[in-house]
């Protein structure tokens, strides 16, 4: 690779040639201001907040945008470019909403960070205040827009359009008018938004919020109702880092405890619901290519990405497998094994989903999801929910002890518990798929190649002469590369698992902002966690037994495919 | 003073009606595509170093030598576009259209030249919104090219194949940023893109392209037709051969006129024009379209052309001369340009988008007699800001006649700011009388 050399702020730095300004000054601890920039996006040079100085020019570049060159000289600041800088941020705060205390970003807020830093409050307001006229779009179950509050830094349509390929956000008009909008004045709803919350992951501002759904947890506790919690996998991941930690940092215990001080009753751990679904998925996989069933079979727990299936490949629904997500699978069994077990009455269970996504909160309210003659689930909240409650309620969560999830379900095995990473279903489908067909044990529990960031992941596990052809996708981009495949009859696969976030669960848009270096870590992490679990297979796990001993019957049997599987609608109406 | 007539030599006959500039064999009847078939032999290098020796400059707005355009894109072998930029947007500007009226083919013969000077195969001109009504027969006319041979496969026998494309515009300004139209034919949000990369490396579809204004590639063809030396006798030594004014506003004589670089701009006003109109006095002179720098009545004694321009604050860009009689208020024309600008911003950075409605208020709030000297120096500040942070050249010429009508006519200004009564200003909601 060809070294650059150049300087910058007079000290000299070498760079590998392609390098940005904003990154070379990182060497030579130099955080320039950026507001539109994100590390996992291409740079816009939109904001025009980090310029600097090059060769003494009077014109200034962008940092995030401009490449290093041999021999440059680079100043990044002095009192014309802080200046500037301030004058820019004072030009966004004459559009932006002043109404910081009672916004859900407030603390969180990038736009407010950089005020704080860079002393935006020395002229006061020198220019005319004017805030867009723009109602609020609330529509969507997930995702809140407040348009008012956006600075136009594009980052959403980034990861709608590029990442997703659900282009449900675009740039409308010009000049002082441009706004960014949903196309024809549709509310989100309408859209064929997937509730994803991506776009919420790279918002600076409070432009996009998630619903904030714990009120509806603390009146179903005044109410008077059981509060049943279930804990997806990834959150003992994410939480901690939503309250301040490293990206990585496991507290499962902690997160059973802070729980139960907010007056949670019963925290289940969902890790129980992913075992089902790898015995549920597991089994109709091999149902599916001993009867010559529609192939390649296609995972179904990610509620995004089954909706983006239902809206541009309606045709293709077959190939999903019928079993629900392990929300959703948890949901009935919590109103009927588990409350005979608890002795509940399931009329008076609120079951409430601690979840690292936002189309759960969409998945829950999808009309079929009252298997268990009630609302299967009642509230979803996201791990920054979760956190933000934590918060209110002014719990130390870093000196909290630790205590262990309630039964029946306890603590699940490390192949539910790997779902949260990209390739983990497969993964821990894997695991009891080759265990059940080949009546042997495996010889090795890691499947690496299923493991990483790569977008789209192939591999074929030989079991003991029948070789299974298996891929892995995230993120919606390369989901509709390999759907395009299935469309076409061409994919070579037996069995694929796609996740609409990148990265999977642990990158949800219920986290902490996300980027692919703190994804990294919580990947490295989960992996870690799996490796310490005394269980490692789904159908280890004695409570997984003892459901199907005494209430299931059979994997894919009647009674699971009444409470477990479900089916799929067609909304290909959405995409005009 | 009188019109060097180069590029518009057939405007005559064509008024007359007995040249039919749709019709490449009438084109080619009076020496069209002389200067092709000359560059055809040439090597690349070669007719880059004419270009050089004629000292053309493009005609556009900054006046880049059109030379080191092409050098920049000469080499490697993968595909290469040139675009002609008939996004003729800035107001008070008709002289691409006049061009494309009166000899498309010379336009498409300079094209072709600078096609051949980078090996550039294929071409695209993006047509104004505005000039839709020429799209069908500047089609024809490209389809007359071809069925004599000079464009498309294997042109007059040499070997070198060149065809072009017509793309419409849908009327934004900002379209005529080089790399905002590239987006635009790509069929994307006309936005400009940050630089680098320069188009001369990932211009259109991520190609080295090579852009220029369709006046500049139509010097091309004379260039090549007589010669460099021969082209380079016109003008002045920075600014050779002539250039096309179109002159509006208060003022007796108005159109577009071709006249060598270097005209003098009082000259041109009292004499070849015939002086302001109504018998009234000369306010000031906006060079440059929309974008160009205000002068007052004292400061119009300059020759016309680049580096004269520039050296007053403004640029000379795209020749149009726009002529205010003391029937107007300065004040308010800033204002008008100041609109101009707010809407036209295409909103994607943050200094030009909310710059540009910020000067709009500042500059109304001064017009309407409701202004302070403050806010002079926060319009400053804006202009300084704008100037130098902006990503691309509407953020930083939209300051250029801001900055030039307040120090040219900053005891307009201060009137305004001390509540005097304004008759233009009262009209758009200033103080009564």
């Amino acid at each position: 690779m060809k070294m650059i050399h150049l300087t910058i702020d007079g000290c000299p730095v070498s760079a590998p040639e392609g390098t940005t300004i904003l990154e070379a000054a990182r060497q030579v601890h130099i955080k320039i201001p950026t507001l539109c920039y994100h590390e996992d996006q291409p740079a816009k040079a939109n904001c025009r907040l980090c310029v600097v100085e090059i060769n003494g020019n009077q014109q200034l570049q962008t940092a995030c945008s401009t490449p290093i060159a041999e021999g440059m000289s680079v100043k990044t600041t002095s009192s014309r470019i802080t200046r500037y800088r301030r004058d820019i941020l004072e030009l966004i705060f004459a559009r932006h909403p002043h109404d910081c205390l009672s916004c859900q970003k407030s603390g969180r807020c990038e736009l407010q960070d950089l005020a704080a830093q860079l002393g935006v409050q020395r002229h006061g307001n020198r220019y005319y205040y004017d805030v867009r006229k723009i109602p609020k779009d609330n529509s969507s179950p997930s995702i809140s827009r407040d348009p008012t509050k956006c600075i136009l830094c594009t980052r959403c349509i980034v990861a709608c359009r590029d990442m997703q390929t659900c282009d449900c956000i675009a740039k409308e008009t010009r000049g002082y008018n441009t706004n960014i909008v949903l196309p024809f004045g549709q509310k989100l709803v309408d859209t064929p938004c997937v509730n994803c919350g991506q776009c919420y992951q790279v918002c600076p501002t409070g432009a996009i919020t998630i619903h904030d759904d714990s009120w509806k947890v603390y009146d179903a506790m005044d109410e008077g109702k059981t509060i049943v919690a279930q804990v997806a996998p990834s959150v003992r991941i994410n939480l901690a880092e939503c309250l301040g930690a490293d990206p990585g940092t496991v507290s499962t215990g902690k997160i059973v405890t802070a729980m139960k001080r907010l007056g949670f009753h019963k925290v289940l751990d969902a890790d129980f619901a992913a075992d089902l679904t790898i015995m549920e998925e597991g089994t109709e996989l091999l149902h599916r290519i001993r009867d010559g069933g529609v192939m390649p079979m296609i995972t179904s727990c990610c509620p995004a990405w089954v909706k983006f299936c239902e809206t541009y490949y309606p045709e293709q629904t077959d190939h999903l497998s019928t079993c629900k997500s392990p929300q959703q699978m948890f949901g009935p069994v919590i109103k009927t094994w588990c409350a005979e077990k608890m002795g509940l009455d399931p009329a008076n269970i609120c079951s409430v989903s601690i979840m690292p996504c936002t189309a759960k909160k969409f998945e829950l309210a999808r009309e079929e999801m009252n298997a268990s003659g009630y609302r299967d689930v009642d509230v979803s909240i996201t791990v920054q929910g979760l956190a933000d409650m934590i918060r209110a309620a002014g719990i130390q969560f870093d000196d909290l002890e630790e205590t262990p999830f309630d039964s029946p379900t306890g603590l699940g095995s490390g192949a539910g518990l790997i779902f949260g990473a990209t390739g983990g279903v497969m993964e821990a489908a894997l695991r009891t798929v080759y265990e059940v067909y080949t009546g042997e044990t495996l010889p090795r529990l890691d499947f690496e190649e299923v493991r990483g960031m790569e977008g789209i992941k192939e591999a074929t596990i030989d079991m003991k002469g029948t070789k299974i052809r298996v891929c892995i996708a995230h993120t919606l981009a390369n989901a509709r590369k390999v759907m395009e495949m299935v469309k076409a009859g061409t994919a070579p696969y037996d069995f694929i698992e796609i996740m609409a976030c990148p990265g999977g669960c642990i990158s949800g848009g219920g986290n902490a902002p996300r980027t692919w270096a703190k994804v990294q870590e919580r990947a490295k992490a989960i992996y870690e966690e799996d490796r310490k679990l005394p269980i490692r297979k789904s159908h280890e796990t004695p409570e997984i037994q003892q459901i199907y001993k005494e209430f299931l019957g059979e994997p894919c049997g009647e009674k699971a495919h009444e409470l477990l599987h479900t089916h799929y609608c067609n909304r290909s109406d959405l995409v005009r | 003073m009188k019109e060097q007539l180069i590029l518009l030599r057939n405007r005559e006959r064509y008024d007359e009606g007995t040249y039919n500039p749709l019709d490449a064999t009438q084109y080619l009847a009076c020496d069209g595509f002389a200067g092709l078939k000359r560059a055809l032999s040439m090597t690349s290098q070669e007719i880059i170093e004419e270009v050089k020796a004629s000292g053309l400059r493009g005609r556009g707005g900054a006046g880049f030598p059109t030379w080191r355009k092409l050098q920049f894109t000469v080499g490697g072998d993968g595909v290469k576009y040139v675009v002609c930029n008939a996004d003729e947007g800035e107001p008070g500007t008709n002289k691409d259209r006049v061009l494309l009226t009166v000899d498309p083919c010379a336009v498409f013969e300079g094209m072709a030249i600078a096609g051949k000077a980078i090996g550039a195969h294929y071409g695209y001109i993006y047509l104004r919104a505005e000039y839709r009504y020429m799209f069908d027969a500047l089609k024809g006319a490209i389809q007359s090219c071809r069925d004599n041979n000079c464009l498309g496969k294997d042109i007059f026998g040499s070997g070198f194949d060149f065809d072009i494309e017509l793309r419409m515009g849908n009327g934004a300004y900002v379209c005529g940023e080089e790399t905002a139209l590239f987006e635009s034919i790509e069929g994307k949000r006309g936005e400009p893109r940050f630089r680098p990369p320069y188009p001369a490396t990932y211009g259109l579809f991520g190609k080295p392209t090579v852009s220029n204004n369709v006046e500049t590639l139509a010097n091309l063809a004379p260039i090549f037709r007589n010669g460099a030396e021969w082209y380079a006798s016109f003008g002045t030594e920075g600014s050779t051969g002539t250039k096309l004014f179109t002159v509006s506003g208060n003022i007796y004589r108005k159109g577009v006129f071709e006249l060598p670089m270097g005209a003098n701009l009082k000259e041109l006003i009292y004499d070849f024009c015939g002086g302001i109109a109504d018998g009234r006095q000369l306010l000031g002179v906006q060079t440059g379209g929309a974008s160009g720098a205000i002068v007052n009545a004292d400061q119009i004694d300059v020759a016309l052309d680049i580096d004269h321009v520039s050296a007053s604050g403004g640029r000379l860009a795209c020749g149009t001369i726009m002529v205010y009689s003391d029937k107007n208020c300065i004040v308010d024309v800033l204002r008008n340009d100041l609109d101009f600008f707010r809407e036209e911003s295409c909103g994607q950075c943050t200094p030009c988008r909310e710059g540009t409605f910020e000067l709009y208020r500042l500059v109304s709030k001064i017009a309407k007699g409701q202004g302070s000297v403050a806010d002079l120096d926060t319009i400053e500040e804006l202009c300084e800001v704008m100037k130098n942070t902006s990503l691309c050249g509407l953020g930083v010429s939209a300051t250029v006649p801001v900055s030039t009508c307040i120090s040219n006519f900053r005891g307009e200004f201060l009137k305004h700011i001390d509540g005097d009564y304004c008759p233009v200003c009262s009209l758009n909601g200033g103080k009564k009388a």
